[in-house]
This record gives structure tokens, C-alpha cells and sequence, in this order.
């Protein structure tokens, strides 16, 4: 159901403009297929979240069927994929699993993803370009 | 005498208009009839009056009664002479259609009707007694029967019910099952259960004595048909002496309350946080155990403003329906407003507020959090604060005991423990003179300080009143105990050469 009210991105020049046109909050777009489950699990997720990080985040959907522009350069093979972006820059995440680029496992607890959302959101605003997760994902790492 | 010219008059009109024949003799007959059935009324009315001033001898008489040797019960009933003319006086009254506020403003509450009314408010007390009487004797007969029936049916009503469809047929009972629909179904079930497990103990009577019982549970039932009748006539006419009331809560509800306190009266001077307690059905088998939920199911529960309210909201809607009730019987107590514009005004309230209640409350939407930064606070502790922390600060002397000279040895002490404890440079500077930190002194609040002085006081007024009372006492005491100081003393100073 979140997948209906969140705002979902069509093509790659809208992505383009999400990630361009904020400038004092943090980018949060989820790269999946709203039909898959694990990506109702997550929309439902970042639905409830929404409205309480609307301060510092802004949430985009974005499906890499219709907008496949991106697969290739950001590796966008998981059925749900969570990615940050600050100011046109890409943030990464040291969750323990490996990949620092994204968020690509399935993450069911609001609470740790708003902490994940406020830790990249400080590191951001220091000019970091990585940040250490508060909670190491190592046990739920996929591949 | 009104009312009876009135009655008479009403008999003879109602002949000629009928018959259109204007017969003397057939006129007198009618007259001397109705004379006749005044004088019933009369003595209908004394015997009545009778049976209320005794009432409390009946009373005393039931609780002295010794069942075991009673063989006709209904000796001890009185009511029970009078039944038939109560009927027939109740169906005069009902044919009537005099408007009883207008009769009691007319005749002050002296009126034939009004005073019937009062008197058959009291009977209906007598007839619960009286029927309580006859299930006591009835319940005495039938254990040997089916002993186990009295701890599953509360309810006398349902009690004998039940004696009349099973009778003694306790093998049977499972035949009897449609019939008991007046039970709810876990009830029928323990029912039977125990019926047939009772089957082996169960003791018939011969039928003259169970004739008896039946007999007893015909009367029953009479009584508490003439009960009933009473109790709706009183709602009728209760109606129209409590006008308020009555449009607050309607006529049933206000005999309910009016007759379970007795009076307009006694009702005024019931608290209100009493009135949900009136009229709860515990006894009845067929009302569900809803204890649980802590809430009294009298009879206003059982009123239709609060009957279909959720469950949530039940107790503060009879708490304020309740509240209101005792307002406007004292209303009509006083009489100030008679045509129960008030008892609407307040209904129209109380309405207003259970819906308030019902409302859901307003969805508030998530708060949106904070935006994250780390910026420390710039405000510090103020005066608080400070004072706090000049409380434990260290001393000049501790802060002089804490720093060691460069290149110098410190002089220290070994305390009790074994434990060196350093000067620091204390003694080289011993010709400065410490400031003693006054902050760190202990602070006693003004209300500990009074309260300490206080306990002081009462301290020594007890120990002032101990000493008179048990100067021997605490003598003896020291006596007794004096040997085992002087040994302890003893051992102490043993210790102590050694």
C-alpha cells in the first residue's frame, strides 16, 4: 500500500532532479519493483517513516523496469534497493555487509532506518562522503 | 367524598345513556350496588392498611418460621384473601381516565386513587416477602428430590419454573430440554448434568406431598402475577406525579428507581453515585456474568440511552445520566417546573455529552522528528545550577591536599585502615591561612528543619510519659539484664589489656 502514496519517479531525467533539486535534506530512493514483496515490505516501511523524516529526507520510489537507466551503473540486481544522496553526491553506508553503495537488504525495524536516515544525515552535513551504520548488518548480508 | 359522588354519578349516567330507559327501580338497583362495592373498596382499603401496619410482625414470623413443621404455608399468607378484590379495584382505576396530576393538585394528595397508589407501592414489598416465604418452603420440600437444584437456580421465578416441567421425573430431564428456554444454555446443561447424576439419591415423594409443592408453586406464580400488575399500574401513575423525571428517563425507568427507593422522597436524598447499584439482576440465570467488566447493570443500565452504548463509555454515561436523575427528582419534588420542560432540557445534555463521548478521538498525525545535528546546547545550568555545584566543590584544603611540590617529599600518615594518606603541600604552606568553603556545609530545608524539631518534641513528650508509667518496669528490666552488661563489660575490658 505505501507504494501508492509515496511519490514515484518515471524516468531517469525525474530521478535526475530529485537527487539535483534538494539541497538541505537527504535523498532516499528506493530502486525496486512495487509488485515484488520485499518491496511492499520496504514501501510500507518508508510510508510509516515518511512523515516523521520529512525534516531532513525526502523519499522517491522509483521502478528499474520503467526507468532502467540506472541498473547498470549502480548494480541494481536486488529486488529492493534503498540508495542515499546528498546535494548531487552519492552517500555510502558502511553497513557491514559489504557493499557501502546501497541498502539492498531487507530491513523491517522503523526505528533502525530512521537511525540509518540521521547518521548519513550528520555525516552529510559534516561533508562526509561514508558513514559507519549504527548497527552492524553483517548477519543479514545476502550474497 | 368527591371522587365517590363523582363514581356514583358516573355509574348512573352510564345506565341511562345505555338503556335510554329512564327506570326508577333499575336507577336504585344500580345505586345500591355501587354502595356495596364502596363498602368493599373501603374494607379492601382497611384490610390493606392492615396488612402493612403488620408487616413487620409477618416479617419476624417468616425468619421465626420452623419449615420442618409446617405443613400449609398459606395459613401465614396474608395477601392472598385480598387478590381477587385488588384485581377488580386495579381494573377501576385503569378504566379511569382522570388526569392524576390535575386529582393530586385538586385534593392534595388526599385523593381515593393516590392513597390506593401509596398502598400498593408498600404491598409490592409485602408480596416479595411473601413470595420469598413460599420458595423457602417450597426449596425445604423439593431438595430431597433433586437436592443440587438450589446451588445451579438462583432465581425462585426460574426455580419453580423448572419444578413444574420436571417434576419428579429426574431420568427424564433430558426430554424436558426445549422447555427450558427461559435458561440460558450452559445453565441447561449443568442442569441435566446433575439431574441424572442426582437420579440415584433422588427420594420421591408420594403425591399428596408433592401435590403440595405444585400447589405452593401455583401461588407463587399468582403473587407474582398480581406483582406484576401492581407494578405497571404504579408506573402509569408514577408517570404523570414525576414529570421531570419521566422525560429524562421515561416512565419505566423512574417506577423502577421510584419503587426501589420507596418514595420521591427518599430518592432526593439517595446519592447519585448510588443509583447505577439499584435494581442489579445477580440472581437472574438467564442475565450473563458481565462482573468482569466492572460495571452495575441496574436499572439504569437497562434504560435505552445507555442500554446500546459501547462498553468503553458505559460507566461515565450512566455516571452522568445518574448525576442528572437526582436533579430533576428534586425538581419534581419541589414541584418548581410541572410540565417537565427541565426533564427535557437535561435529557437533550446528557444526549449532547454521550455523544461527545462517542466521538472518536481526533487522528493526530506523526510528528515529524527533529532535524539531527550536533551542536551542543549553549545554555548551561543558571543560578540552580551553580548553587548545586558549589555544594561539592573541593575544599582549599582538599585542592591543597591534591598537588605535591616538584622535587620534594610529601609528608603522609597511615590511617586506621593502612592506608597512606598524603599532605600534599599543606604543610609547606601552613603559614596561609585555608578559607573554609562555607557551600559544602550540610543544609537542612526549612520544612525537614521543622519537622526534626517537631519529632523532637513528640520524642520527649513520649519518653516523659514512658518513664511515669514504667519506672518499675524498666527497673526490674535493668535488674535482669545488669549480669550480662557487667560480663560483657568484662570481656570488653579483657580485650582491651590484652
Amino acid at each position: 500500500m505505501g507504494s501508492i502514496f509515496l511519490p514515484h519517479l518515471h524516468t531517469g531525467w525525474h530521478v535526475d532532479q530529485a537527487i539535483l533539486s534538494e539541497d538541505d535534506r537527504l535523498v532516499v530512493i528506493r530502486f525496486g519493483r512495487d509488485h515484488e514483496k520485499d518491496c511492499m515490505i520496504v514501501d510500507e516501511l518508508l510510508f510509516g517513516i515518511a512523515e516523521k523524516v520529512k525534516n531532513f529526507a525526502t523519499i522517491y520510489l522509483c521502478d528499474i523496469d520503467e526507468v532502467p537507466d540506472f541498473n547498470k551503473m549502480y548494480e541494481l540486481y536486488d529486488p529492493c534497493t534503498l540508495m542515499f544522496f546528498w546535494r548531487n553526491k552519492h552517500m555510502l553506508c558502511d553497513f557491514g555487509t559489504g557493499n557501502n553503495n546501497k541498502l539492498n537488504f531487507l530491513i523491517t525495524d522503523k526505528q533502525e532506518l530512521i537511525d540509518i536516515l540521521e547518521v548519513i544525515y550528520r555525516g552529510a552535513k559534516k561533508g562526509k562522503g561514508l558513514v559507519m551504520s549504527p548497527k552492524d548488518y553483517n548477519s543479514v548480508r545476502r550474497r | 367524598m368527591n371522587y365517590q359522588d363523582d363514581l356514583l354519578n358516573d355509574f348512573a349516567s352510564d345506565d341511562e345513556s345505555e338503556n335510554e330507559v329512564d327506570d326508577v327501580e333499575v336507577g336504585e338497583v344500580v345505586i345500591e350496588e355501587a354502595e356495596e362495592f364502596i363498602k368493599n373498596e373501603q374494607s379492601l382499603e382497611d384490610e390493606i392498611q392492615s396488612i402493612v401496619n403488620s408487616s413487620i410482625s409477618i416479617q419476624d414470623h417468616l425468619q421465626q418460621l420452623d419449615i420442618d413443621k409446617v405443613s400449609d404455608i398459606s395459613k401465614h399468607l396474608k395477601i392472598f384473601n385480598i387478590i381477587p378484590q385488588l384485581k377488580q379495584r386495579l381494573s377501576t382505576f385503569d378504566e379511569e381516565t382522570s388526569d392524576f396530576l390535575k386529582l393530586i393538585s385538586n385534593s392534595d394528595y388526599d385523593n381515593d386513587e393516590f392513597i390506593f397508589f401509596q398502598t400498593a407501592n408498600q404491598l409490592i414489598n409485602i408480596i416479595d416477602q411473601e413470595i420469598e416465604c413460599l420458595f423457602k418452603f417450597i426449596r425445604f420440600k423439593y431438595s430431597v428430590v433433586f437436592p443440587e437444584l438450589d446451588s445451579i437456580i438462583n432465581n425462585p421465578i426460574d426455580y419453580i419454573k423448572i419444578i413444574q416441567i420436571i417434576k419428579q421425573d429426574l431420568i427424564n430431564i433430558k426430554h424436558y430440554e426445549d422447555q427450558f428456554h427461559f435458561l440460558n444454555k450452559d445453565k441447561i446443561l449443568v442442569l441435566i448434568m446433575s439431574g441424572l447424576q442426582n437420579v440415584k439419591k433422588q427420594f420421591v415423594l408420594n403425591d399428596e406431598d408433592f401435590n403440595q409443592i405444585l400447589v405452593n408453586c401455583g401461588k407463587v406464580n399468582e403473587l407474582i402475577e398480581i406483582s406484576d400488575i401492581l407494578s405497571k399500574f404504579i408506573q402509569r401513575k408514577l408517570a404523570d406525579l414525576t414529570p421531570n423525571l419521566n422525560k429524562l428517563i421515561g416512565p419505566i425507568t423512574t417506577s423502577q428507581l421510584l419503587i426501589s427507593c420507596g418514595s420521591l422522597n427518599q430518592l432526593c436524598l439517595t446519592p447519585s453515585c448510588n443509583l447505577p447499584s439499584l435494581g442489579i439482576k445477580q440472581l437472574s440465570s438467564k442475565s450473563k456474568n458481565l462482573t468482569s467488566k466492572n460495571i452495575q447493570m441496574g436499572y439504569i443500565f437497562d434504560n435505552d440511552m445507555i442500554k446500546y452504548l459501547p462498553d468503553n463509555i458505559l460507566k461515565s454515561s450512566i455516571r452522568i445520566l445518574s448525576g442528572k436523575i437526582i436533579l430533576a427528582a428534586r425538581i419534581d419534588l419541589s414541584k418548581s417546573c410541572n410540565d417537565g420542560s427541565i426533564g427535557e432540557k437535561f435529557k437533550i445534555e446528557v444526549q449532547e455529552k454521550i455523544n461527545k463521548l462517542l466521538t472518536p478521538p481526533e487522528s493526530k498525525g506523526d510528528k515529524a522528528l527533529a532535524i539531527p545535528s550536533e551542536y551542543k546546547s549553549k545554555k548551561r545550568g543558571g543560578r540552580k545550577i551553580r548553587k548545586l555545584k558549589q555544594k561539592f566543590q573541593l575544599s582549599e584544603l582538599a585542592k591543597a591536599q591534591n598537588k605535591v611540590e616538584f622535587g620534594k617529599r610529601e609528608d603522609s600518615v597511615i590511617n586506621q585502615f593502612g592506608e597512606e594518606v598524603g599532605f600534599g603541600i599543606i604543610k609547606n604552606s601552613s603559614l596561609k591561612k585555608f578559607n573554609i568553603n562555607t557551600n559544602t556545609n550540610a543544609k537542612l530545608s526549612k520544612a525537614l528543619k521543622s519537622r526534626l524539631e517537631n519529632n523532637d518534641n513528640e520524642k520527649s513528650k513520649h519518653l516523659d510519659s514512658f518513664e511515669i508509667e514504667t519506672k518499675p518496669k524498666s527497673q526490674s528490666i535493668d535488674d535482669e539484664f545488669g549480669d550480662i552488661i557487667l560480663k560483657k563489660s568484662k570481656w570488653v575490658n579483657d580485650t582491651m589489656k590484652k
